[in-house]
């Protein structure tokens, strides 16, 4: 899957989610950067060359919606957006968001990336082509 | 002068002893005897007194008798003065008849037979007599006459002066109704003159649409006899009409015979503008009532009901005369009756106003919770004259009321759901994370990993229900897209257990994912109202058929047809109108009525439709609703909020 090539933003306020979290992800080979306030994940965005961004939408100041958006002005990447709610609220959608509910299985969390980081791919190679062919 | 009054006898003669003869032979009569010796004395006698008799010699030395007779007729008082000429020659025929013509009435020859003398004297004294009583009675008579004549006068002027002093038009008619005087009043009011109302020139000043009427109608009292009354307008002076009540009254003589009528005509327009305000403010009042969104009833001193409005009829069906009086009572629920009576009653003793609550059947047989504010009615003078009462039906408000109650517990619900997931489902994801990474740990031997295993779908099962019953918080204010076949399975799982014991058989044919835009939890309560219907009304089994494929509806807009059937009870087609009214339910107390209504509420705002058949079917019935949704919502939908309604997850 070459998951190591993947760096992955985690942001959490919650320190054993975010230990567990990096765990299971790490498991299933990607790179793992965690954390635990939006100032932070900034600081190790412009530091740092992230691939994917998971966010909790509740935090202490700044969302992780805002945040979200803020990383996005600087590098168009994929988020996924982890909520303890059912929903995803409405401003949220973009094309490259996700919503997942927290409390699923491990395994709907890596799915999701892999299908994520399977579409990015794609139109990455497509991008590559079409840039070779002209 | 009574009937044997005396009589003056006059005896004329130049001899003294032949007045002495005459004298003695008539003295028998009894009347007054007196003697003239000369035509001159006679004549003096004659103008003294009044004589009866003249008793006279033909031959008498100044006057012959005839001569003196020819002066006594020549005077207007003697003209029939009896004159007897006594002869002592013997009379031709021809000196008789000269005598009768100077004015003579009888002859008497000498020698005088005395009583011849005194029959004939006796005859023309009596004659005499007879005459004077008879011209005594006439004149009498004619006193009399000219008295009862002038009391008459009087008392018909003093009549005329009483009938002038009325405030009334008055008029008196003679027995076949010719009219013969009006008072003043009458001329005041109607500027006529005499001349233009004598006899039936009344008629000319009754208004012309009344006057065929009332000329009937007094022209059959002047025949019958009987009083004559009417009530009709008459012409004033200045060209308008006032309104007269008109009464005749014969007039009758000991007999009973009709001599006159009498007449009169009293105004009563102000009073019958007072009744006609009286008249129109009731109108005023009858209209207000019937448009009243209230029932209303009006009962008297007698306890009674008298009056009931529209809405009371049209809303029990009954006419006017079935609710009056007690009628009403009918339509009480018979457990409240007693207790009404009961309220209304004390109430009504003491005049109190109440209010009451009870059940009344509606026309179409269904009680109804009403409230009903009775209050005392109160004339401005302070007189009690009974109630007046307004209804409303309260079902609808109670139901109103306790859905209000309920979404506002839902929203509470919802809130503290959400709270509840956030707490709960962090721990969870932190668990879950810690036994995916604990299940596959090198240092876990095959026993260990088994129980981590275990564990872990424990917790997905965990995870599932959370999200399951803690989902309905939701913060979404922008559609997404749904899968419609993901939520109907969501729905069903929901259900299965349901669909277990009631042992019904599923079939699901989703011919689509069913991609629309929306909002899950206001659709998936849409196909949770929908399918739980189905299985309510399949308590004994059958068979739920669930089918998503795609539509293009008439208008051609693209999207998404759902239809849910079921094999159950079917609907009675008198409920096909009303299914989809707000509180409709034939599930008594259970259902809120509400479900339907909501759903279609629902998919009316995504601009889509709602429909249902229900049919018979071998020995069953089978019911199916079809939804269509447009895959694209309008751009305004997406703007409203669409979830402004209460959000009721109750079936209906």
């Amino acid at each position: 899957m070459g998951e190591m090539d993947t760096t992955i933003l985690c942001v959490d306020d919650e320190e054993n989610q975010l230990v567990l979290r990096k765990l299971v992800l790490e498991r299933a080979g990607y790179r793992v950067l965690t954390a635990s306030s939006a100032a932070k994940a900034m600081e190790l965005f412009r530091s740092d060359s992230i691939d994917l961004l998971i966010v909790d939408y509740y935090m202490p100041g700044m969302s992780g919606l805002a945040l979200a958006r803020e990383l996005q002005q600087q590098k168009k990447l994929p988020v996924v957006i982890l909520s303890a709610y059912a929903e995803l609220p409405g401003e949220s959608i973009g094309t490259a968001d996700v919503w997942i509910t927290k409390g699923a299985a491990s395994e709907e969390l890596l799915t999701t990336l892999a299908e994520l980081l399977a579409k990015r791919v794609s139109v990455a190679d497509r991008q590559h082509r079409a840039a070779g062919d002209g | 002068m009574l009937a044997n009054d005396k009589v003056n006898i006059l005896m004329v003669d130049d001899q003294p002893a032949k007045l002495l003869t005459y004298e003695v032979i008539l003295s028998e009569l009894g009347e007054n005897l007196l003697k003239a010796s000369s035509a001159r004395e006679a004549l003096e006698q004659l103008l003294k007194t009044d004589v009866a008799v003249v008793l006279m010699d033909v031959s008498m030395p100044d006057l012959d008798g005839f001569q003196l007779a020819e002066v006594i007729r020549e005077h207007p008082r003697f003209q029939r003065t009896a004159i007897i000429f006594i002869s002592a020659v013997h009379l031709t025929d021809v000196d008789r008849v000269k005598g009768y013509q100077r004015g003579a009435v009888d002859y008497i020859s000498v020698p005088v037979v005395p009583e011849l003398l005194r029959a004939k004297v006796s005859v023309f004294a009596d004659l005499h007599r007879k005459t004077k009583q008879l011209e005594k009675l006439n004149r009498d008579l004619e006193v009399r006459v000219a008295q009862s004549t002038e009391e008459l006068r009087a008392s018909e002027s003093q009549f005329r002066t009483l009938a002038n002093s009325i405030p009334q038009l008055a008029w008196i008619a003679d027995a076949d109704g010719s009219v013969f005087w009006y008072n003043q009043r009458w001329y005041e009011y109607t500027a006529t003159n005499w001349e233009e109302v004598r006899g039936s020139g009344w008629q000319k000043v009754i208004h012309p649409e009344h006057a065929t009427r009332v000329v009937a109608g007094i022209e059959h009292s002047w025949v019958s006899g009987d009083p004559w009354e009417d009530t009709f307008p008459l012409r004033a002076e200045d060209g308008g009409y006032r309104w007269f009540l008109s009464r005749a009254l014969p007039i009758r003589e000991t007999s009973g015979r009709i001599v006159r009528w009498f007449g009169t005509n009293t105004d009563i327009t102000e009073q019958k503008r007072a009744q006609e305000k009286v008249a129109e403010s009731e109108r005023r009042f009858r209209t207000m009532a019937d448009k009243a969104p209230v029932m209303i009833w009006i009962s008297g001193l007698d306890k009674l009901a008298s009056y009931f409005n529209q809405p009371w009829l049209d809303f029990t069906g009954r006419t006017m005369e079935q609710e009056l009086g007690n009628g009403w009572t009918e339509g009480i629920h018979p457990d409240d009756l007693e207790r009404c009576r009961r309220i209304y009653g004390s109430a009504f003793d003491e005049r109190l106003p109440f209010s009451l609550e009870y059940r009344l059947r509606r026309a179409d047989g269904e009680y109804r919770w009403v409230v009903d504010n009775g209050v005392p009615l109160i004339d401005p003078e302070g007189g009690f004259s009974g109630y007046i009462g307004g209804c409303i039906d309260m079902t609808q408000r109670k139901l109103t009321e306790e859905a209000l109650v309920k979404s506002e517990k839902l929203a509470a619900m919802g809130r503290l759901a959400g709270i509840i997931a956030h707490e709960v489902n962090n721990p969870l994801e932190a668990i879950s994370n810690a036994f995916f990474l604990l299940r596959d740990h090198p240092s876990l031997d095959d026993e260990a990993r088994c129980y981590a295993r275990l564990a872990e779908q424990e917790l997905r099962r965990l995870a599932h229900i959370t999200r399951q019953t803690l989902s309905f918080y939701r913060e979404s204010q922008e559609p997404v897209q749904v899968s419609v076949s993901e939520l109907l399975d969501n729905v069903l799982e929901l259900q299965s257990r349901r669909l277990h014991v009631n042992g019904i058989s599923l079939q699901k044919q989703f011919r689509s994912r069913g991609a629309i835009q929306g909002f899950p939890n206001e659709l998936k309560q849409v196909f949770l109202n929908l399918i739980g219907n189905a299985l309510e009304a399949m308590r004994e089994g059958g068979r739920l058929r669930v089918r998503v494929d795609e539509r293009t509806d008439p208008t051609g807009r693209q999207g998404v047809r759902i239809s849910i059937s079921d094999t159950g009870s079917g609907i009675d087609a008198k409920y096909a109108k009303r299914i989809f009214e707000p509180f409709f339910t034939t599930k008594d107390t259970k259902g809120t009525g509400l479900g339907l209504w909501i759903s279609r509420g629902i998919i009316q705002k995504y601009d889509g439709s709602i429909r249902f058949r229900s049919v018979r079917w071998a020995d069953g019935h089978i019911t199916c609703f079809s939804v269509f949704i447009p895959r694209w919502l309008a751009a305004r939908n997406i703007n409203a909020k669409l979830h402004e309604d209460p959000v009721l997850n109750q079936p209906a």
